[in-house]
């Protein structure tokens, strides 16, 4: 290194160091006056976050207050809250009837009654894609109970105007953007008002009263389907004034959550669907479920997570790229998705399409487990298509079942909203509409006011829930083509109730309505009053089974089918010695699931049953073979009891006797004459002669199948049987020439694997059918109770036109409702055998329900009373009739009031206010225990049938005692179980 | 001279919400202790009457008779608090039969540990009201058991079962020989509001949705 250089580092070091020593006194004050001036900004940004958050605190006590003072009164009468019921978004339709109401609540930026402009723009298109009778309602205040926008009237107003200025500025400022917030942060405020569990209910009533008014306003009726749209925070404001608005409104309310912040506390469960509508980078919906405990999945029992799994409630994303607001929000009409549609078009069409029930949600999962029903369809004689339309029998033997006949079809999902109904292909129709057999027409409700509440209080949404998707999978039917159909009526859950169109039904006098060109079957609508009755075959005759050498059993192997040689029944001579003919009896298909055959033939001639003949239901198959598919023993369904018990004996028979004898095959009927209570010993009990067009309560209960192939249930020392309620009407049977039961039972039926469906089934599908009936398998015990008040009513009733409804038909009614409920599960899809909730209990409801009704109806009517007021004779009827109803009540509730959700599940005006049915038992375990043993008497069928038997005799009621036990061919392998008796 | 316990009440009140155990023995060797004990629990009550305001409106009470009310009801928990006290005194004569344990000492004790109840206002915010009463109520109660623990020279165990115990003394009293004076104190409560209070959470959504609001023309029924 040279001498130079070395100088240079020199004199570069002492610079250096000069600098240094000049600069180092000043560091520190620099440094200093650095962090002071940092403080101080740390300071005063301190300061702004505990003011502003001081600021949210003092906002937030005094948020609940608007509601909380309108609620106690404290700004007198002159508010006004029916001042901007809202507007149209267009114009309303002068000309068309309604169908659906919809109302819009905004977001949390709402500060008036106009929105910001993207929302507007949503809703102008969602209106043009919507049909005109669809009436859609914009600008209700939800943020203020006084429906008071934040601009006017209040002592911020001018605060607020400023703030909404900023807010519709697209380029304000930061500042102006801060400013613009507090709108929103007034207006979370208010959603946790809304959620909160002491001020909600305060709240949510008046949000539901300006939607309540919005409606009233715009000519809605009580009862109108109503869809809420909730947006952001409009969710929870929906949410919570839902429960307020189904109470008043009495309709089916759906809800739309578009982005929605909802809490879990509201009860969701009422709604008819709850539809959350959320974008992927949505990061402000998705504050709900941190920031509610009650959407946690540890509240497993909370109203959201309860909905959720009873499929009340389905999320539907809208995207990954969708956020919650702005331009990337479900408005913005620039961002487009993958397949080339902006955010705002496919929130329209999502929202568009739940609106008119076109949305297409997941279809349910298939089976993973084989039903009976699956396998039962192998053979070609339990499939419809095996009989052709057109059939002609020989009347002096084969008699059509019933007038009306057909099989029911269920519409696709685009034609219901045309048709209103089911298609009906016509079997059998009366001589004047011979032209419409073999033709499919239009079926419907009729429009009498007690359809109509019927049908308000049992259509219902269908959404799966988690347990009818497993009960599916599991081998059950359940209703899975009307899975996420809206407004599910009960024609259609009885015609879309098993996987195939295949259920075969008669109608009581169906209404017929022709086109105006007269004989055309395609425009012909039968119209119903009561629910269409399931049956087996089309025909039927009176046989017996010959026994002989060269008649021998032939059996045909390629049709799996058995020919058989019969006798005809001949009326003149009145036995068997009418025509012979062979005729056919399919094979009925294994029941896996019981674990024996559902019938058979293997010495059905020595049947006991045999000696007074066999009715036989069926049709001609192709080849114009009769194919007998169901059977009924005459020596059952006749009116000739082999024993007449009278008094208290008939008690004791009814309780020792009636299920003692259970040799196979054997049939018995016993009639038995009950003896009133409190009347003086000295007068006899006068037997009421049973005679044509008589009606009779029937109280029906089997026992289970055991033997070498016992059913699965009968393992266990306790059977409990099945337990329903049906009538029988004595009628005049043309074959035989004689009188007859004719029987259909009201089923609550839980969904299982054979495709049984709840509801009204005549005897010869439900017992006497020979694939899916009982009769051949387990003993059976019909109880038909004929006591005149209640099954024929009073003498006062012919004077009266509207007089209401008898016991009967008011049972009737009510087993309609339950039975329509049980096909879907109250919206759920499935029910399930439970203590709280099973045949016995919901049979016994609906007995309960009736009673209610009935005296409710008499005590309400002041002609009656005034009636009764001439008519001593009437008052002891109408006393026993109270009587009656009394001490059943008493009976099956034997600790008073203790089934609460008997007393409450149907509000004033029959319509279920509670959808209890679906849960299945495991849901609430404890519950569901605890209700079951609270009834106990109604929870075994034995007991339930043998305590309102009793109750009728000691009323002086006259009961048939129908019993069957394993009656047809002969199964070594099974033998009859009866009900264990407990109880008494 | 100054050194009153009303004087210090803030320190007091700050060392009882630390829940350290000095602020507990001050309040016992101050004079005015008692006093200073009284006041914490009549703020605390009217902290708790601004808090549960909530019922006064649902059972729509008018503006007035509100603040009347707000004023009874804080007088009413000051009050019933020399009650609780005086049950946990005979829990502790039941508990260890030793006369050690004065009224006056658990009355002080007990009043200063409702000082995280003056927070009770907190309660009226919405939807985080219910959490926050939950906290408020454990704390005051961790409070009660430092304050037994350290003015009296309880051990952890021995002050949980004496707060138990006395909690139940009080219950059974209010439902036997208490009666007439808690008959009396919702008389007193009524009088103040003018209508029959409800006050169980339940009750009052019950109230709520069976009254009808007071304006509009269609009511909701």
């Amino acid at each position: 290194m040279s001498q130079r250089v070395k100088r240079l580092l020199w004199v570069g070091a002492g610079l250096v160091a000069f600098l240094s020593a000049l600069i180092f006194p000043v560091l520190p004050v620099i440094l200093q006056s650095l962090v002071i001036a940092l403080g101080a900004t740390w300071q005063i940004l301190a300061n702004l976050i505990v003011i502003t958050l001081i600021s949210i605190l003092v906002a937030s006590f005094f948020a609940p207050l608007e509601a909380l003072g309108w609620w106690a009164g404290w700004y007198g009468d002159e508010i006004e809250t029916t001042q901007h019921p809202g507007s149209l978004v267009e114009p309303f339709p002068t000309d068309l009837e309604i169908t659906r109401y919809v109302v819009y609540l905004d977001g949390i930026s709402q500060a008036r009654f106009t929105y910001l402009p993207e929302v507007e723009r949503f809703l102008d298109a969602l209106a043009i894609d919507l049909p005109d009778n669809i009436v859609l309602i914009k600008g209700i205040m939800s943020y203020s109970v006084l429906n008071k926008p934040l601009t006017e009237d209040r002592l911020m107003a001018f605060f607020w105007r400023l703030a909404d200025r900023l807010q519709m500025n697209p380029r304000s400022s930061i500042i102006g953007g801060l400013i613009a917030a507090t709108i929103n942060i007034r207006n979370v405020l208010i959603v946790s008002v809304s959620a909160d569990q002491r001020y909600g209910p305060i709240y949510n009533q008046g949000t539901a009263q300006l939607i309540h008014n919005s409606l009233m306003g715009y000519g809605y009726q009580p009862g109108m389907p109503l869809t809420l749209i909730g947006y952001s925070g409009g969710g929870q404001m929906a949410v919570g004034a839902a429960p307020y608005l189904k109470r008043s409104l009495k309709a089916p309310i759906e809800l739309i959550s578009l982005s929605g912040v909802i809490s879990g506390n509201q009860n969701v469960l009422q709604l008819e669907h709850l539809y959350h509508l959320v974008g992927g980078k949505d990061l402000i919906e998705k504050v709900g479920p941190v920031m509610f405990p009650r959407r946690w999945k540890l509240f497993a029992l909370s109203y959201w997570n309860r909905a959720k799994r009873r499929g009340k409630i389905s999320l539907i994303s809208l995207g990954s790229q969708v956020g919650h607001n702005g331009a990337d929000g479900p408005y913005g009409d620039q961002a487009l998705l993958p397949d080339g549609r902006t955010y705002l078009q496919q929130t329209v069409q999502i929202v568009s399409d739940i609106i008119q029930d076109k949305l297409l949600l997941g279809q349910t999962a298939p089976q993973i487990h084989s039903s009976n029903y699956d396998r039962y369809q192998q053979s070609p004689f339990n499939r419809p298509g095996t009989y052709p339309l057109h059939q002609s029998v020989d009347p002096d033997y084969y008699r059509p079942i019933a007038p009306w006949m057909g099989r029911l079809i269920l519409p696709a999902r685009e034609q219901r909203s045309r048709l209103k109904g089911v298609f009906l292909e016509v079997h059998h129709a009366p001589p004047e509409y011979q032209y419409l057999v073999g033709h499919n027409v239009i079926l419907r409700w009729s429009r009498e006011p007690q359809v109509r509440s019927y049908l308000r209080a049992v259509t219902k949404d269908v959404h799966f829930s988690e347990d009818a998707l497993y009960s599916q999978k599991q081998g059950n039917i359940h209703p899975y083509r009307i899975d996420h159909w809206q407004q599910v009526g009960p024609l259609e859950s009885l015609a879309g109730a098993r996987p195939n169109d295949d259920v075969i039904v008669r109608l009581k006098d169906p209404g017929v309505t022709e086109g105006a060109m007269g004989k055309e079957p395609s425009v012909a609508i039968l119209t119903i009053a009561h629910e269409p009755v399931q049956i087996t075959g089309r025909f039927y005759g009176l046989v017996q089974f010959l026994e002989s050498s060269e008649d021998a059993l032939v059996t045909d192997v390629r049709n799996r089918s058995e020919m058989l040689r019969v006798v005809h029944f001949d009326r003149a001579s009145r036995q068997f010695n009418g025509l012979r003919e062979t005729i056919c009896i399919p094979k009925a298909v294994f029941d896996q699931h019981h674990g024996s055959h559902p019938s058979t033939l293997q010495d059905i001639t020595k049947s006991p049953a045999n000696v007074m003949g066999w009715y036989i239901y069926g049709a001609k198959d192709a080849s114009g073979k009769f194919v007998v598919q169901s059977i009924a023993p005459r020596q059952l369904l006749r009116l000739q009891p082999d024993q007449v018990i009278e008094g208290k004996a008939a008690w004791t028979y009814l309780k020792q006797q009636a299920w003692k004898d259970l040799t196979k095959g054997t049939i018995r009927s016993v009639l038995l004459h009950g003896v009133k209570q409190n009347t003086a010993p000295s007068r006899p009990p006068v037997p009421s002669a049973w005679i044509e067009g008589d009606r009779a309560l029937l109280v029906h209960v089997y026992g289970g199948i055991g033997g070498k192939k016992k059913e699965p249930t009968a393992s266990s020392p306790i059977f409990f049987g099945h337990f329903a309620y049906g009538v029988a009407t004595v009628i005049q049977e043309p074959l035989a020439d004689e009188l007859m039961f004719d029987i259909e039972y009201h089923q609550v039926y839980t969904h299982n694997t054979d495709g049984i469906i709840a509801g009204t089934i005549a005897w010869n599908r439900f017992l006497g059918d020979r694939q899916f009936g009982w009769l051949g398998r387990r003993p059976v015990c019909d109880l038909l109770i004929k006591l005149n008040v209640f099954t024929e009513g009073y003498a006062a009733q012919d004077a009266m036109g509207d007089w209401p409804q008898l016991a009967l038909d008011s049972l009737i009614a009510q087993l309609e409702v339950m039975t329509a409920r049980y096909r879907i599960g109250d919206g759920t899809g499935g029910t399930y055998v439970g203590a709280a909730h099973n045949c016995s209990q919901d049979s016994n409801q609906a007995l309960y329900a009736a009673l209610k009704d009935v005296q409710k109806r008499m005590k309400s009517s002041p002609d009656y009373q005034e009636l009764l007021r001439q008519n001593p004779a009437q008052e002891q009827q109408f006393q026993q009739i109270v009587r009656l109803s009394k001490t059943i009540r008493r009976e099956l509730m034997p600790f008073g009031t203790a089934r609460a959700d008997w007393q409450t599940e149907q509000n004033s005006d029959g319509q279920v206010s509670q959808a209890t049915l679906g849960i299945s038992p495991e849901e609430d375990a404890f519950q569901n225990i605890r209700i079951g043993l609270i009834s106990w008497r109604t929870l075994l069928p034995r007991l339930a049938s043998e305590t309102i038997a009793k109750l009728f005799l000691e009323q002086g009621a006259s009961i048939w005692v129908l019993r069957a036990n394993q009656v047809g061919g002969y199964d070594p392998d099974i033998q009859p179980i009866a009900p264990t008796q407990i109880g008494w | 001279m100054a050194e009153t316990a009303i004087a210090h009440l803030e320190s007091l009140i700050f060392g009882a919400l630390s829940l350290k155990s000095e602020a507990f023995q001050q309040i016992q060797v101050l004079s005015k202790g008692s006093q200073a004990a009284l006041l914490v629990a009549f703020i605390a009550g009217f902290s708790q009457a601004i808090g549960q305001g909530i019922v006064l409106f649902s059972n729509q009470v008018r503006p007035l008779r509100f603040f009347l009310s707000l004023l009874m009801s804080a007088l009413l928990f000051a009050f019933s608090y020399v009650f609780w006290a005086l049950s946990t005194w005979a829990a502790s004569i039941l508990l260890f039969r030793g006369g050690w344990m004065t009224l006056p000492a658990v009355i002080r004790t007990l009043g200063l540990s409702y000082a995280p109840l003056i927070f009770s206002f907190l309660v009226a915010l919405p939807y985080l009201g219910l959490p926050i009463s939950t906290v408020l109520s454990i704390w005051s109660f961790l409070a009660f058991l430092t304050g037994l623990k350290a003015a009296l020279g309880l051990n952890l165990w021995q002050a949980f079962g004496c707060g138990v115990l006395g909690w139940a003394v009080f219950e059974g009293l209010q439902r036997t020989i208490g009666r007439p004076l808690a008959g009396l104190g919702r008389w007193l409560t009524n009088t103040a509001a003018g209508v029959n209070l409800v006050t169980n959470l339940k009750d009052l959504e019950r109230v709520v949705s069976r009254k009808t609001a007071p304006v509009g023309k269609e009511k909701l029924k």
